[in-house]
């Protein structure tokens, strides 16, 4: 282990003079104590690298392990069971990686990135994939960033299931703060996992290469709402030259937030339509799949429509009906309710909080009322 | 034998006698003043000397002590001036007053010989009252104010000649022609609710606030007219008892904020400190341990505007006082407590940026809960109704019917005050349903059977936490007393489960 992270730490040796080194010695302890000529023999490696090689101690790899030990960080290697077949498809995939939590056998997953600066939109659709990929027990894989990758753990961890965070510092640093919280659930219910020693901090160089990495342990990956030169664009591209399927989740054509999304789709991206098509082994046409999505839709209404009435107790009041009726389509503010209604907002206010209470309405954000479902 | 001259000063909002005594002592000419004045009362020697040097006086060249008693406790302010010159004119035997016993006196004296106008007068003179001192002399800038006691003789006076040539009966006392200016008081009815247009459901809720003195907060985007419903939030709110508005202007008198030479405070304050406020003057403080604005909104309506970006001390600061109704400010030099009795109505946008559940909004919910969170739980807690403000539609403002009016919607508060009066006469320190214990909820709000079901199913729906049940209640009891309602009625429980904004949103949030 110490050797491992003695072999990261020497300037100028990037992961794939790393894994040449690797692929020659076998084991980083027989790098460490190689001779000159053997060393030279491996390709890419020439005087200054050796000197580099060489002029390397073991000091800063043991600060870095008891670091670890202090901090409770664990630390994955090249060769270990658990690093991903997959994953090493990427050329620049590390050869330690630290993580707090546990990672399982075959942790692979489905990627979804985006925005930082997301819609409701964004967070819905987000929610509904990720919600069915944790009820079907795949790993969700994304960036502890704000925005749509905060929601996807989020969501993934509200449904019980598995997931993955590749931060773009050390483990033991969490950004931003007010993911605090979630950060320690996910090392509860999954792992955070960087390839930068702990104690590293925030640094804009750092992303991209946590990019590519998300995009190696993503078998698919799902891009919802990116703009214009967005990270979550690199994470696509870099997808797309591993030959993973790269979904984008289609928007708006004026929306700022969504270039980079429909742009993906332009060039070549599948259309994202419905969370089946993140399994391994979707549907036949995803236009089979708008169908069903419908029929199910239609079917769930049915299915309600029968409960209710077994229940009994939600035969709606002439009035409840307009209310109802009125907010169907769009979310309408309580005034324009009551205009519509002809009366004033205070006569209404029980009926709206029987039927917020009963689940028919829901009031959004900043006060609109909106149907439920 | 030392002269003794009665004057008063102040501790806290009230007042107390002071004895000024006055010695002359053969030797080298000095002159000191002991008995823990501060640096307004040291300087007195200095007027003294200016004034006494008039051509109608003269100023003893001899040692002179002059001891203000109760000499253990500290006491600032100009006032005792009128005191000590008139007690060093007897020492003297300038003058020869008769009865100098009955008499107060309180005033700052200008270096010509006239009396000017000073603050804390109120208190003073209600303390005389208390202390039998049945005539009061004063500046004539403050006999307005000191007018407001009743059962007591005020003499108001112009020059220092005058208040001796009285007290030696060479002159009877004439009463001085105050010129009443044209005092343009802010009209208490220049604002009013009937200009609030569109806004009936929340007007409701803060009207059920002021009925049974819930704290509010109002959540809402910039512009929506938060800030323009506060403000009339206490023209709904019951006209002040005489006691009130006694209790009113003597915190403002200490405060030297007295207008308009001293008017009475007719109308409730409303004070609106700008976030940026400190500690000490929003709970009060300084070196003399002053009232801070919590006091000076006593009785009244204590505006939080952007309550978010407060310092988060300094609002905690604020827990204490509003249970309590009182604070005690602990200095070097003073320790007073001061009357918080406040409504506070609150205010703030729903993130950072202002605009969230709009279409401009990029906040995340993660970023959301941490703006909130800016305002410590507790005091959230000690808010019972959170209501979002909409923005109205400028377009569609012409549509809209005139709203209420203040007069309308304050009779309606009054009507549902006079309930809990009743209900809470006999049970002390509670007189309104927002102070309710859980032992009086359980006496006071019943619930019908399908009142119960609908709190349990919202319970079920939005996770709310056990304790905002008994706010639930005791708003559900207000909406009841404003329909003059024995029982709480479905319909009161079904509106008052709408007084939750913040926490049924947070129910909805998508975060860990």
């Amino acid at each position: 282990m110490l050797y491992y992270i003695w072999l990261t730490t020497i300037k100028g040796i990037g992961p794939i003079s790393q894994k040449n080194l690797l692929k020659y010695f076998r084991t980083p302890e027989n790098i460490f104590r190689a001779n000159e000529k053997e060393i030279k023999n491996v390709v890419g490696i020439g005087d200054t690298l050796f000197g580099f090689i060489r002029g390397k101690n073991l000091d800063d790899a043991q600060i870095i392990l008891d670091k670890c030990d202090k901090l409770n960080i664990k630390i994955l290697t090249y060769n270990d069971e658990l690093y991903p077949e997959r994953v090493k498809e990427l050329a620049s995939s590390p050869i330690v990686l630290y993580y707090r939590g546990t990672i399982r056998r075959n942790a692979m997953g489905v990627g979804i990135v985006g925005s930082r600066k997301c819609t409701d939109y964004g967070k819905e659709v987000v929610k509904e994939a990720v919600t069915y990929l944790a009820e079907n027990d795949i790993t969700v894989i994304s960036g502890m960033a704000k925005g749509i990758d905060g929601y996807a753990h989020t969501a993934c961890l509200m449904a019980n299931g598995y997931t993955l965070a590749f931060l773009g510092n050390s483990v033991d640093i969490c950004y931003p703060k007010e993911h605090a919280r979630l950060m320690d659930s996910i090392v509860e219910n999954g792992a955070v996992i960087s390839e930068y020693p702990p104690t590293t901090g925030v640094r804009a160089e750092h992303f991209p290469r946590r990019n590519a990495i998300i995009s190696s342990f993503s078998n698919k990956l799902l891009v919802v709402e990116a703009a214009h030169k967005s990270g979550a664009l690199i994470t696509a591209r870099c997808a797309k030259e591993l030959k993973r399927e790269v979904y984008a989740a289609p928007n708006s054509i004026y929306s700022k937030n969504s270039y980079g999304a429909n742009r993906l789709i332009k060039g070549g991206a599948k259309i994202y339509l419905k969370p089946s098509q993140l399994l391994d082994n979707p549907g036949k046409d995803i236009f089979d799949g708008i169908i069903e999505k419908a029929k199910d839709n239609n079917h769930k209404k049915e299915e309600n429509a029968l409960e209710t009435l077994d229940a009994g107790q939600m035969i709606y009041s002439p009035m409840e009906m307009k209310i109802l009726d009125f907010v169907k389509d769009n979310p309408k503010t309580l005034g324009q309710i009551a205009d519509h209604l002809n009366c004033n907002e205070v006569e209404i206010l029980d009926i709206i909080s029987i039927l917020e209470i009963s689940g028919d309405i829901r009031t959004l954000p900043g006060g609109k009322i909106c149907c439920e479902g | 034998m030392a002269s003794v001259v009665q004057s008063f000063s102040i501790k806290g909002v009230d007042g107390y006698v002071v004895e000024v005594e006055i010695k002359t002592i053969s030797g080298q000419p000095m002159f000191s003043i002991v008995g823990l004045g501060d640096t307004a009362v040291k300087e007195s020697k200095e007027r003294l000397e200016a004034v006494l040097s008039h051509k109608d006086f003269d100023f003893p060249q001899q040692k002179i002590v002059i001891n203000l008693a109760p000499s253990n406790l500290k006491k600032r302010g100009s006032h005792f001036d009128l005191a000590m010159a008139i007690g060093l004119l007897m020492e003297t035997n300038q003058i020869r007053p008769k009865e100098i016993k009955k008499y107060g006196f309180i005033g700052e004296l200008s270096l010509n010989g006239w009396l000017r106008p000073c603050i804390g007068v109120l208190p003073m003179v209600m303390a005389a009252k208390e202390a039998n001192v049945k005539d009061i002399i004063v500046p004539v800038g403050n006999m307005k104010e000191a007018g407001f006691v009743k059962g007591i003789n005020i003499y108001g006076f112009s020059k220092l000649k005058e208040v001796t040539n009285f007290l030696e009966g060479k002159e009877p006392y004439r009463v001085p022609v105050i010129e009443d200016e044209k005092i343009k008081e802010s009209d208490p009815y220049s604002i009013d609710f009937r200009d609030v247009q569109g806004q009936d459901a929340l007007i409701e809720y803060i009207v059920v606030a002021a009925s049974g003195g819930h704290n509010m907060l109002m959540i809402g985007v910039p512009g929506c007219g938060k800030s323009m419903i506060a403000k009339r939030v206490p023209t709904i709110l019951p006209n002040m008892t005489e006691e009130e508005a006694l209790e009113v202007t003597k915190i403002y008198s200490v405060a030297g904020l007295l207008k308009n030479r001293g008017s009475l405070i007719e109308h409730r304050p409303f004070r609106s400190p700008h976030h940026n406020a400190s500690t000490n003057a929003l709970i009060g403080g300084g070196n003399n341990a002053m009232p801070g604005e919590i006091s000076l909104a006593h009785n009244g309506v204590l505006f939080l505007d952007e309550i978010a970006e407060f310092n988060r001390k300094t609002l905690d600061g604020l827990r204490q006082p509003m249970e309590d109704k009182k604070v005690t400010i602990s200095r070097v030099n003073y320790t007073n407590t001061y009357p918080s009795n406040f409504m506070l109505v609150a205010a703030m946008n729903p993130c950072s940026c202002g605009y969230h559940g709009t279409d401009r909004c990029r906040c995340n919910d993660y970023e959301v809960l941490k703006y909130r969170q800016k305002v410590s739980g507790p005091i959230l807690d000690r808010m019972d109704i959170q209501k979002h403000v909409q923005p109205v539609d400028f377009m569609e403002l012409s549509g809209y019917k005139m709203g209420k009016t203040s007069k309308g919607l304050r009779e309606r508060v009054e009507s549902a005050r006079k309930i809990q009066q009743k209900r809470y006469e006999k049970i002390e320190y509670i007189n309104c349903n927002a102070q309710m214990t859980p032992a009086l909820i359980k006496e006071y709000c019943g619930l019908e059977v399908e009142g119960e079901r609908l709190l349990r199913l919202a319970y079920d729906r939005f996770q709310y936490s056990a304790r905002t049940f008994h706010k639930f209640l005791k708003v559900a009891r207000t909406f009841a007393d404003m329909e003059v309602s024995e029982n709480i009625r479905k319909k009161d429980i079904a509106a008052a489960l709408l007084a939750r904004d913040l926490d049924k949103e947070q129910a909805n949030m998508l975060v860990i």
